[in-house]
C-alpha cells in the first residue's frame, strides 16, 4: 500500500472565488501537479479525507477526482488509492494550455465585438503580459 | 395598563371561571359553617394558586415580560397591572363566589349567614394571593448560586408554601400572626411589582451565572442509562422527603411539641407530603422532568411500553412504598389524619397520580393538563366528604386502584406511540420559575 | 442495502396539514440535505422516523428495518439531534452525558472527550446557563459520541454563529469519512447545505419537489434571461417558471432537461443568456412558484 500522502494543501476553496467549488478543486490540483508540488506516483488523499480537509461535500471532491481521472492526470487503483499519473504533469500542462487557448479565444472575440482591430488586440495582450 | 389587564382577562378568564365555580361549591359545602381547618386551608391554597400569580408565571414562561416592556407603558404600570390581575381581581372574585356559596348554604339550611367564617375565608384567600405574588418575585428562574441568593430563594419558598401549615385564625396567636405576616407580604408585593417586571425582563440565565469552569473536559464514566436516571430521581426524591420531614418536625417543635422521632411522629410529619398538595409536588419533582425531556427519551432505544410503565410508576411507586412502609410500621399505632385512613389514602393518591400521567403525556406541561391533574388529585379528598355514608371494602379499593394503574400504563403507551402532541417542544422557560423541573439534579 | 433510509408513500394527516404521500431515499454514506420552507413537513417526517406520532400510511425503512417493528433496534443505530431536545433537567453537562452514554455499547469515551474540548463543554457546566448554540452542541455531542450509523439532524444550525456552524459541518464530514455512516440534515442555511451535502431533497406542502445528487440538481436548472416579441406569452409549465417580466424582457427558471435553450429558441426567444444558480436561488424560485399557483 502506498504511504499516506502528507497533508495535501490546496489553494483556498471558496464560493466567493470564480467557478464552482468542484472546478476550483480541479484547478487547484492541476496547479499542484503542473507546478511540480505533486510528483508523478504521489498518492492523493481519499475523497472523503479531502472533503473533510477542504470542508466541502464528498460528492464535490468525487466529481473533481472523476474529472481529473478522465483527463488522465490522476488514476485510481482499487483498494490502493488515488495517484498522480506519470503523464500527469504533461497532461495537466496540456489541460492548462487548452484552458488558456479557450480564454484567449473568448477574449479575442470580446475585443473584436468591442471594435478593436487585430493589431490593437495584440497590443492589448502584450500590455497585459508585460504589466504582469 | 387597562389593556394589559383586559388582555389577561381574555386569556385567563376560563381558568378564573372554573376555579371560582369550584370555590363556590367547595366553600359552600366544606368550609361554610366550620372554622378554617388545616384541610380547608390546603384546599383553599390549591385554588388560590391557580387563580393568582401562577397564571402570571405561565405567561412569563412564554416570554410575557419581554413583550410588555416594549409596549408604551411605564414599568410601574406593568407592575401594577400584574399585581391587580394576580392579587386584587382574583381576591374580589373569590370573595364573591365564597359569599354566594355560603349564602346558598345558609338559605338551604335555614341558618344565619356565617359572617365570621366569611371574613376568615375572604381574608385567607386574599393573603394567600398576595403572598404568592410576593414569593414569585424572589423565585428567580435558575437555582441561586451564592449564600445571599439561597437565603432569598429559601425565604420566598417558605413564604409561598409555609402558609398552608399554619391556617389563619382570629382566635389564636399563631393564626393572627400568620395573618399579619400575610398582610405585610401582600402589601410588599405591590411595592415590589415594578422590580419584578424589570428583573424578569432583563433576566438571562447565562449572565446570572457567568461562572464557568473551563478546562475540565473529563468524559463521564460509570453506569448510565435508566439505572442512572432512577438513581438520580431516587436521591432527589429522598432529599425532598428529608427536607420536608425536617421542616415539619421543626414546625412541631415550634408549636411546642416534643420530638420523640418515633415512627408515628415521623409518619405524621411526612404525611402532608402525601396529601393532595404534597402529591402534586411528587408529581412535579418526578414526572415533570421526564415530560420535559420526552422527545429525547423517545429517541433513545427504549420501547414505548417500557417508557409508559416507567412514566406511570415513577410518581406512583414512592407513594405506594410509603403506604406499605406505614402498613408494616403501624402494627403498634394507628394514625388519625384529617382525611382518611392512611394506607387507603396512599392507594387512592397513587391511583389519581397514575391517571393523571396520560394527561401530562398527552398535553405536556401545559396549564390545562396541570389543572386536570390537580383536580384529579383532589378527588380522593372530596370523595369521603361527598359520600360520607358510602363504605367501600378495602379489597375493592385495592382492586380498582390496580386496574386504574394498568389502564393508565396502557393509555400512556398508546399516546406515546400515536400522538405527536406530546413531543412538541415545551414552552421555552424564559423568565419564569418552574418548580424543581428546571434544576433537578442541578447540584 | 444501499439506502440508509427509504420512505415510501408516507402519509400523515393533521387537521390543517397533510404530509405526503412522501417518498425519500437517503443513500448510505451520504450527507443528505432535507430542505423546504417553514411548515413544509420536514420535522414531521423526521419525527415519524423516530416513532413520534403514528403514520397514516406508507412505510419507513431505516437500514432495511421497518420503523415500527424494529423501533428499539433503529434507535440503537440512529441518533437524533435537534434544538428541541431538552437536557436542562439533567442539571450538568456531565450528568446528561453519563445518562445517554449508558444506552450505547459503542459509546466512544475518547471521542466524547475530544468533542467536549472542541465544543467547549465542560462536564461541570450547568445546562440551564448554556447559550442556545452550546445546548445544540451538547445535543450533537451526545449523538456523535455514540458513533451512530445514521445521524438525523433537525435544524442543527439555527442560532449557531458561523464558526460553530463550520465546526458542526466539519464534525459531520468526519462522521461520514469511512463511507458507512449516513447523515440526514434538515436546515435553512442553504449555502451550507449546498457546500456540505451530497444529496438534496426539497419538500413543500408535505410533498417532494425534487431529489437527487446535489451537483446534478443544481446543474439541472438555470436562470434564463431572454427577449421575446412573441405575441403568445410564456406560461409556467413543468420545468419553466416565469420569475419576472418587463414588456418583452423575461426572467425565468428553466429546467435544462425539458425547457433548455433549444426549447426557448423554438418558442421564439432571443438573446438568451443562461446563468448558474445557487441552491438558495433555486429554492426561492421553486417555493415562490408554488405560492403563485
Amino acid at each position: 500500500m502506498a504511504p499516506a500522502n502528507k497533508k495535501l494543501i490546496l489553494g483556498p476553496i471558496s464560493p466567493a472565488a470564480p467557478g464552482t467549488l468542484y472546478q476550483q478543486i480541479v484547478d487547484g490540483l492541476k496547479r499542484e501537479v503542473s507546478e511540480g508540488r505533486l510528483k508523478p506516483g504521489a498518492s492523493l488523499p481519499s475523497f472523503r479525507q479531502l472533503a473533510e480537509d477542504l470542508l466541502v461535500s464528498v460528492i464535490t471532491v468525487k466529481r473533481a477526482y472523476e474529472e481529473l481521472e478522465r483527463e488522465g492526470i490522476i488514476y485510481r487503483r482499487q483498494g490502493l488509492g488515488t495517484f498522480v499519473a506519470d503523464l500527469g504533469h504533461d497532461r495537466s500542462r496540456e489541460a492548462k494550455l487548452n484552458v488558456a487557448q479557450e480564454l484567449f479565444r473568448e477574449a479575442a472575440q470580446e475585443a473584436a465585438e468591442a471594435g478593436l482591430k487585430q493589431s490593437e488586440i495584440l497590443e492589448l495582450a502584450q500590455k497585459i503580459i508585460k504589466g504582469k | 395598563m387597562n389593556r394589559i389587564i383586559f388582555n389577561h382577562l381574555k386569556r385567563w378568564g376560563w381558568l378564573w371561571i372554573i376555579i371560582n365555580v369550584a370555590n363556590g361549591c367547595l366553600v359552600g359545602a366544606m368550609v361554610g359553617n366550620e372554622s378554617m381547618s388545616k384541610a380547608s386551608a390546603v384546599t383553599m391554597f390549591s385554588f388560590v394558586m391557580w387563580a393568582g400569580a401562577m397564571q402570571l408565571n405561565f405567561d412569563l414562561q412564554r416570554g410575557l415580560s419581554r413583550v410588555q416592556t416594549t409596549l408604551p407603558v411605564t414599568t410601574r404600570q406593568i407592575g401594577a397591572a400584574w399585581w391587580i390581575v394576580s392579587v386584587a381581581l382574583p381576591a374580589i372574585l373569590l370573595m364573591a363566589t365564597a359569599a354566594t356559596g355560603m349564602l346558598l348554604r345558609s338559605l338551604h339550611t335555614h341558618k344565619e349567614f356565617p359572617w365570621e367564617n366569611f371574613a376568615l375565608t375572604a381574608f385567607t384567600s386574599t393573603i394567600y394571593l398576595g403572598t404568592m405574588f410576593f414569593s414569585f418575585v424572589g423565585l428567580i428562574p435558575v437555582f441561586p448560586q451564592n449564600l445571599a441568593g439561597w437565603l432569598r430563594y429559601s425565604f420566598s419558598m417558605i413564604c409561598m408554601f409555609g402558609m398552608i401549615f399554619v391556617p389563619p385564625n382570629f382566635s389564636t396567636t399563631e393564626g393572627i400572626s400568620v395573618m399579619l405576616v400575610g398582610v405585610v407580604l401582600t402589601l410588599a408585593g405591590w411595592f415590589r411589582a415594578e422590580h419584578f417586571v424589570v428583573q424578569r425582563a432583563t433576566f438571562r440565565p447565562g449572565i446570572q451565572l457567568g461562572k464557568r469552569t473551563p478546562g475540565q473536559y473529563r468524559a463521564p464514566s460509570g453506569f448510565g442509562g435508566m439505572p442512572y436516571l432512577i438513581q438520580v430521581l431516587f436521591l432527589q426524591f429522598t432529599r425532598f422527603a428529608v427536607i420536608f420531614t425536617t421542616m415539619m418536625l421543626l414546625l412541631q417543635l415550634f408549636q411546642g411539641k416534643t420530638l420523640t422521632f418515633s415512627p408515628k411522629q415521623m409518619f405524621e410529619a411526612a404525611f402532608p407530603a402525601f396529601s393532595s398538595f404534597g402529591v402534586f409536588f411528587i408529581f412535579m419533582t418526578l414526572l415533570a422532568p421526564m415530560v420535559l425531556q420526552l422527545r429525547q427519551l423517545r429517541t433513545l432505544p427504549i420501547s414505548a411500553s417500557a417508557l409508559a410503565i416507567f412514566l406511570v410508576l415513577l410518581p406512583v411507586a414512592p407513594v405506594l412504598v410509603v403506604g406499605i412502609a406505614y402498613q408494616v410500621a403501624s402494627g403498634n399505632f394507628s394514625m388519625h389524619s384529617d382525611f382518611m385512613p392512611f394506607p387507603t389514602n396512599c392507594l387512592t393518591f397513587a391511583t389519581t397520580l397514575a391517571l393523571s400521567v396520560p394527561f401530562i403525556v398527552w398535553r405536556g406541561l401545559r396549564v390545562e393538563s396541570l389543572v386536570v391533574s390537580m383536580f384529579l388529585m383532589m378527588a380522593p379528598q372530596l370523595g369521603p366528604v361527598l359520600f360520607r355514608s358510602l363504605v367501600i371494602p378495602h379489597s375493592v379499593i385495592t382492586l380498582i386502584a390496580l386496574a386504574c394503574i394498568v389502564l393508565a400504563i396502557e393509555i400512556t403507551r398508546r399516546l406515546l406511540k400515536s400522538s405527536s402532541h406530546a413531543y412538541r417542544p415545551p414552552p421555552v422557560n424564559m423568565n419564569a420559575w418552574s418548580g424543581w423541573s428546571n434544576f433537578s439534579g442541578g447540584r | 442495502m444501499n439506502n440508509a433510509i427509504e420512505i415510501r408513500g408516507l402519509v400523515k394527516n393533521y387537521p390543517a396539514f397533510k404530509l405526503g404521500p412522501l417518498d425519500l431515499t437517503v443513500p448510505r454514506g451520504a450527507i443528505y440535505g432535507l430542505i423546504g420552507p417553514n411548515g413544509a413537513g420536514k420535522t414531521t417526517a423526521i419525527d415519524l422516523i423516530f416513532g413520534m406520532g403514528k403514520t397514516d400510511g406508507g412505510e419507513i425503512r431505516v437500514l432495511g428495518l421497518n420503523h415500527q417493528r424494529a423501533e428499539v433496534q433503529i434507535k440503537q443505530r440512529a441518533a437524533y439531534v435537534s434544538p428541541d431536545l431538552n437536557f436542562m433537567v439533567w442539571g450538568k453537562v456531565g450528568k446528561a452525558i453519563r445518562f445517554v452514554r449508558g444506552f450505547y455499547p459503542n459509546w466512544d469515551d475518547a471521542y466524547c472527550a475530544t468533542l467536549m474540548k472542541a465544543f467547549g463543554l465542560s462536564d461541570t457546566d450547568k445546562i440551564a446557563t448554556l447559550s442556545f448554540g452550546a445546548k445544540m452542541k451538547l445535543s450533537l455531542l451526545l449523538a456523535l459520541a455514540r458513533r451512530p450509523e445514521i445521524l438525523i439532524l433537525d435544524e442543527p444550525t439555527t442560532g449557531l454563529d458561523p464558526v460553530s456552524k463550520q465546526q458542526v459541518f466539519a464534525e459531520l464530514l468526519k462522521a461520514v469519512e469511512d463511507g458507512e455512516r449516513t447523515v440526514l440534515i434538515s436546515s435553512h442555511s442553504l449555502s451550507d447545505i449546498e457546500r456540505f451535502a451530497d444529496h438534496v431533497g426539497m419538500i413543500k406542502n408535505g410533498k417532494l419537489l425534487l431529489e437527487g445528487r446535489m451537483d446534478e440538481v443544481v446543474d439541472r436548472f438555470r436562470m434564463a434571461e431572454f427577449f421575446s416579441e412573441n405575441k403568445t406569452p410564456f406560461h409556467n409549465r413543468d420545468g419553466f417558471i416565469v420569475l419576472k417580466r418587463n414588456e418583452n424582457r423575461w426572467h425565468a427558471l428553466v429546467d435544462q432537461k425539458t425547457s433548455g435553450q433549444d426549447w426557448l429558441q423554438t418558442r421564439g426567444a432571443e438573446n438568451i443568456s443562461l446563468t448558474r444558480l445557487t441552491l438558495e436561488d433555486l429554492f426561492v424560485a421553486l417555493v415562490k412558484e408554488e405560492e403563485v399557483k
